[in-house]
């Protein structure tokens, strides 16, 4: 347990020192974008839930536990919220063109979401705990969560996979094949951490390696090749 | 002689006095901490140490601070001595023993609507290892659930489903049932739920058949257990007949 935190403690550091590293590159390069800012939050939130999940492991008292998990909820919500938009505004630019302001509808099932889920015990109820673990109690609530953030999942990887088959160009098809590895890493690491242990009664405490993984290929795509920029899409 | 004698009284050392201490209770993965305050009349030095301790608990000699954190084995009633020693001539001690009871529990807390959470309410708690022993919680025979470990009507060959739970841990590699007295063979676990680290409910079939039961009373013996310790329920069937003894 010890030796685990230390390791998640330096991979969220390492995330961390990234995220500072981004900041200082995107004004050093004057590439502070309304585009860019995507980006930034979307890392910011990739940060949040990985801490959000240290949480758990620094102090496992309960409410530690259910503030945590309330936050990872919000994080899991919003990140799968940001890829989505990340991939529909590629997917719909070489079709046809929306207003910017219609993006920010996308956000709305994640944040109404996310505030219940905050503020009510409709979603998740209370933990149960001894002192060999806890057990966190859902209530049917929880289903919303569940099926956005599949939703949410399903929709980017169908936009990005769509893009990747339509072979509309050679850096068209990396950055959707990119954007599908940061998908699964995502998925993988929030399906996993936030509504695996609805299904198996446990509770995940997984690594953040996941994330760590998802916000280096994200910078490096962003430096090397200018994706996740909607300026560059 | 006068002043012989005052002398001798000057150099009486006296034995020095624990301050007293109420029993304590501690909740297992809490840590249990005394603060051991002593006297003495004649200002002596004052060594603490203590007699029956328990594993893994540490007192410092020079402060009288005492800091435990029990583990499952060390559930119940716990009855550390602590002794203080002066450094006078002779030296002189006073203990006191302070009982000390290690509690499991399990609690519950909710959350309320707003942004805070509920008080937190105790679901279970004991001092008693026995508590923790794996005990049948549901028994269904051939689909059928019954209403009590006796007397339960069944079939010449049944399938026989138990589900055992435990506010603690099973150990499922020494599970074993005895029908009549005689071992069924090794029990496959099946439906195994956990709670952090341990596995507190599963479930066990007992499929008797082809061994046929004869028409009459027969006893399955199920055992299991965990790290402190294994007992022993009996279920009583009463089989309809139609098959042969099972021996």
């Amino acid at each position: 347990m010890a030796l685990t935190f230390f390791q998640d403690t330096l991979l969220v550091a390492f995330d961390a020192g990234l995220f500072l590293f981004l900041i200082g590159y995107m004004i050093y390069r004057r590439r502070f974008t309304s585009g860019g800012n995507l980006l930034l939050t979307l890392i910011m939130v990739l940060l949040l839930s990985s801490l959000a999940d240290l949480a758990f492991r620094w102090n496992p008292d309960p409410t530690i536990i259910l503030l945590a998990n309330v936050f990872l909820a919000f994080c899991f919500l919003f990140g799968l919220t940001i890829v989505a938009h990340f991939s529909l505004y590629s997917f719909t630019k070489a079709r046809f063109l929306w207003a910017n302001e219609l993006y920010l509808w996308l956000y709305l099932p994640a944040v109404v979401v996310a505030l219940i889920y905050a503020a009510t015990p409709l979603m998740l109820t209370g933990i149960v705990y001894n002192p060999f673990g806890f057990q966190l109690i859902y209530g049917p609530g929880f289903w919303a969560v569940v099926v956005l953030g599949l939703g949410l999942a399903l929709a980017s990887f169908l936009l990005e996979f769509d893009m990747l088959l339509k072979r509309v160009s050679k850096s068209e098809n990396r950055q959707a094949l990119l954007s599908l590895l940061i998908l699964c890493l995502l998925a993988y690491y929030y399906f996993t951490d936030l509504v695996l242990p609805f299904f198996s009664r446990g509770a995940a405490l997984i690594s953040p390696l996941p994330v760590t993984l998802a916000i280096v290929i994200l910078i490096y795509e962003f430096i090397k090749y200018h994706y996740v920029s909607l300026e560059n899409v | 002689m006068l002043v012989f004698l005052l002398a001798g009284a000057a150099a009486a050392n006296h034995a020095p006095a624990l301050e007293p201490i109420e029993g304590k209770n501690v909740y297992l993965g809490e840590r249990l901490s005394l603060n051991l305050a002593a006297k003495d009349l004649d200002g002596d030095k004052l060594f603490f140490s203590g007699a029956n301790l328990p594993a893994n608990s540490t007192l410092d000699p020079d402060s009288g601070a005492f800091r435990w954190t029990p583990t499952i084995n060390q559930l119940g009633l716990n009855y550390p001595t602590f002794i203080v020693t002066d450094d006078g001539d002779p030296a002189l001690s006073a203990s006191l023993i302070v009982p000390v009871r290690v509690i499991f529990r399990t609690m519950r807390q909710e959350r309320g609507w707003g942004f805070g959470v509920k008080a937190r309410t105790t679901l279970f708690a004991t001092s008693d290892p026995a508590d923790l022993y794996p005990k049948i919680d549901r028994i269904e025979v051939d689909g059928r659930p019954a209403a009590a470990l006796d007397n339960i009507t069944v079939s010449a060959n049944p399938t026989i489903k138990i589900e055992l739970s435990s506010p603690y841990d099973i150990d499922t590699t020494n599970l074993s049932a005895l029908l009549d007295g005689v071992d069924v063979g090794p029990l496959t676990c099946s439906d195994v739920q956990t709670f952090g680290t341990q596995r507190n409910i599963l479930s066990l079939t007992l499929t008797l058949a082809p061994r046929d039961l004869a028409a009459g009373k027969h006893t399955v013996s199920i055992r299991s257990g965990n790290s402190l310790g294994y007992s022993t329920q009996v279920i009583t069937l009463n089989a309809g007949g139609g098959g042969k003894s099972w021996h």
